[in-house]
């Protein structure tokens, strides 16, 4: 993890744990499809395949809304899950995660992007990924690439 | 003049190497529809390993940290264990075996066996001092647990045999070592199955075109050489030092009512070797007696008479039948 971000994905989950005490004000957005997740803001859609089993998913899931919220990228983050229900929802509530996740119990969207690892981050523009992170890159490597990606996209 | 004479004697042996082995007979697969199973439960999100008993499939999820049961026709019936670390909790459950309705399940990262009757109920289990991997009854009081080796010490043993009682009774099967412990990883991976009469059969994945035949009792008695024309896939990886190349041997394997089936791994788009499609059906001599082509690659798979169970590349079950 870079230095910069460590303190961001420590806040995130030390805000987790405080929400805890309050986990009923937690509104978790468990969808069905990519099509539901997205729906409200047309646009490209960074999708962030993770597991609530391994920590390095986690903390993937936090940096990229820390990445696109720092540099104000035009692009929704959608989080897809495949495990069951009752670990997403504990999840998404112990770490007050409000941004759409799409559990893909059929692993639909995991076979439509070629996903046979997590965690992986794959940028859509439409249905096209313009973006797909190297499965055998490390994990800063994958956030410079996508760093460059959406820079060359979307820059001002 | 000098090939006439050579070739009588020549033709004369290649006869004799022909006599000695059977006609490889080409078996085909059909797939048997199954039922919609719309239940949350009923997806597979990471299935590892099947069982079978006299009425039910077994299939184990290690994502979902679930045992699931399906009838022998594809119909979802329940769930046995949850994620977690309490009595009749599951942390990435890796292998499953099944005696007189009880489950044994190898409770990897909870470093132990469980035992669960066939209602869901946990029915006790054993501890042991490494990650379990594979379990397999092998008759009413003994079970197999295999364990993949850890490279931290010498001479690990990947074979344990405990009574039901969780009382280890031997230990077997060093582990392979070299510099290399991510070579050693792949060359210390193992297939195990039982057999009849309560012995076992092992076979390594990559490396060797043999399977190791044990008794109940963790006596070596027999390494069977696959017959040559079995079909191995080459696998180059970048491990440290000079290059090392892998001879892929088996993806999958099982045993049932005298044959092995033994499927090898195929090159995958983007992948280096991934499962493949073509079973070979191998005798108890090694020799290569079919090869059963299935209409879709299999990741794992489980045999019973003209009835094929597997798990595909997605996870999704399939069930064949074999028209011979």
């Amino acid at each position: 993890m870079k230095r910069g971000l460590f303190p961001i994905a420590l806040a995130a989950v030390l805000a987790g744990g405080a929400m805890g005490a309050g986990r009923a004000a937690v509104k978790a957005r468990i969808c069905a499809s990519l099509e539901e997740a997205s729906r409200g803001s047309p646009g490209p859609v960074l999708l962030v395949f993770f597991s609530t089993d391994c920590p390095i998913c986690y903390d993937d899931l936090f940096e990229s809304r820390y990445l696109i919220d720092k540099g104000r990228w035009p692009v929704s983050v959608v989080g897809v899950f495949s495990g069951p229900r009752d670990d997403l929802r504990t999840f998404l509530e112990k770490y007050a995660w409000t941004l759409p996740v799409v559990l893909d119990r059929r692993k639909a969207l995991f076979k439509k992007y070629k996903v046979d690892a997590v965690p992986f981050k794959a940028l859509l523009l439409g249905m096209e990924a313009v973006y797909r992170d190297d499965p055998y890159g490390d994990p800063d490597g994958r956030r410079e690439e996508l760093k460059r990606c959406l820079t060359r996209l979307f820059f001002r | 003049m000098i090939m006439a004479v050579l070739g009588v004697p020549l033709a004369v042996l290649a006869a004799a190497r022909t006599m000695d082995r059977p006609e490889i007979r080409k078996w085909k697969a059909v797939e048997i529809a199954l039922p919609a199973n719309d239940a949350d439960e009923a997806c597979l999100g990471r299935p590892i390993a099947l069982a079978l008993d006299a009425d039910h499939l077994y299939i184990v999820d290690a994502q979902d940290g679930a045992v699931k049961l399906f009838s022998k026709n594809g119909e979802f019936l329940k769930a046995v264990g949850r994620k977690g670390r309490g009595p009749g909790e599951l942390s990435f459950p890796s292998g499953v075996s099944v005696i007189g309705g009880r489950l044994f399940v190898a409770d990897k990262f909870n470093y132990r066996i469980q035992a669960f009757d066939r209602a869901g109920e946990p029915r006790g289990g054993f501890p042991v001092p490494f990650a379990p991997d594979k379990a397999c009854v092998l008759n009413g009081e003994t079970l197999l647990v295999t364990s993949s080796p850890t490279g931290r010490t010498a001479a690990e043993k990947m074979l344990h045999l405990y009574d039901f009682g969780g009382r280890l009774r031997w230990e077997g099967l060093e582990a392979r070592a070299s510099s290399d412990p991510v070579f050693d990883a792949f060359i210390n991976m193992i297939l195990v199955f039982p057999g009849e009469g309560g012995e076992f059969f092992v076979v390594f994945r990559s490396g060797e075109r043999s399977i190791l035949r044990f008794t109940a009792s963790g006596a070596l008695v027999g390494k069977i050489p696959v017959d040559e024309r079995y079909a191995f896939q080459p696998l180059d990886l970048p491990f440290r030092g000079p290059k090392k190349r892998l001879l892929g041997f088996c993806w999958a394997a099982t045993w049932d009512r005298g044959l092995f089936y033994i499927s090898a791994p195929a090159p995958v788009e983007g992948k280096d070797l991934g499962p493949g499609r073509l079973l070979s059906v191998v005798d108890r001599q090694g020799r290569l007696t079919a090869s059963l082509e299935l209409p879709c690659p299999v990741h794992r798979f489980v045999v019973e008479g003209t009835r094929v169970y597997a798990v595909d590349d997605d996870g999704g079950l399939r069930i064949f039948e074999v028209v011979r």
